[in-house]
């Protein structure tokens, strides 16, 4: 969790966005996720930098919500829902454009594949990342298949 | 057990040396024996000073200024730069901890106090490793709020 959390901040990361801020242990409602990076997709620089992203980049706010399914026992599409409802709460109350859930796992990989693949939301992006294997799937929306190519476990 | 990090920031010591080796150098630019300058031994003893001159201010400036220590133990911690600026506080006045880069790349560990009110614990300079310290961070406030 923690390589995923640097190259968001200070690697791959940041060709969708500049994640500034990591907190760990984020709570929303009822849910506490294991880490929460936000950041805004206008990346800061110098001066060349800083105007070419003015005139080329959205203003968005976004935001990664890390979990770990490990931690719960007997992790269903209940539970999936519930995490999609919170990361929602949390977009809402940061005004947030875009954001990714990423499920972090090391069994059951194949029930939470069927899980995260049947999602149909389009408004947030999910990843499993498979600790095992360092696999990485994701949920068919847009933002899910983005998270694949800037990640890595 | 309180613990002091106070390692050289070898930039800011650069920096500090430029400052003076420049100032120095625009100030023999513009002296009016400069004609003398073109006796190469001459110019090469200047340049020796100046670069002498330069360590020797430039150290103090960087002492005097830019230099960071910090302290801390279970109770609080102390961030002192250069001689005259110190904060000090305890972490039971804060309430959550971020891990944050700075737009230059540095990771410094924020402490929260309100939503809006916070403090950089500038990790990078210090030399901390920023992942671990803000473990280590987030244990101490969360035992110091745990405790009131």
């Amino acid at each position: 969790m923690t390589r995923v959390e640097r190259s968001l901040m200070a690697g791959r990361g940041r060709w969708v966005a500049d994640f500034n801020e990591s907190f760990r242990n984020f709570k929303i409602n009822d849910v506490e996720f294991d880490a929460f990076i936000h950041g805004n997709t206008r990346v800061k620089g110098f001066l060349l930098s800083r105007l070419f992203s003015f005139l080329t980049n959205p203003n968005y706010s976004v935001g990664c919500f890390f979990f770990s399914t490990d931690s719960v026992r007997g992790f269903d599409r209940k539970h999936l829902i519930k995490l999609i409802t919170a990361v929602k709460s949390g977009m809402k109350a940061n005004e947030m454009q875009w954001a990714w859930l990423f499920l972090f796992a090391t069994r059951n990989i194949e029930t939470l594949r069927k899980y995260v693949e049947g999602v149909e939301d389009q408004t947030v992006g999910i990843a499993l990342l498979d600790a095992n294997s360092k696999n990485i799937l994701h949920s068919k929306s847009y933002l899910g298949r983005q998270a694949k190519r800037y990640i890595r476990v | 057990m309180s613990r002091v990090h106070s390692p050289i920031q070898y930039y800011s010591l650069f920096k500090a040396f430029m400052i003076v080796f420049v100032i120095q150098a625009i100030v023999f630019l513009f002296a009016p024996f400069i004609p003398f300058l073109f006796d190469t031994l001459l110019r090469f003893l200047l340049l020796s000073v100046n670069l002498i001159v330069s360590a020797a201010l430039g150290w103090s400036l960087y002492k005097r200024i830019y230099h960071m220590s910090f302290t801390y133990d279970n109770i609080g911690f102390t961030l002192k730069k250069g001689k005259k600026k110190e904060d000090s506080y305890k972490w039971s006045k804060f309430s959550r901890v971020s891990l944050f880069r700075t737009e230059y790349g540095d990771f410094a560990i924020r402490l929260y106090r309100s939503e809006e009110d916070f403090f950089d614990i500038p990790a990078s300079k210090l030399k901390l490793n920023p992942s671990d310290f803000r473990f280590e961070a987030m244990q101490l406030v969360s035992a110091r709020k745990n405790e009131k």
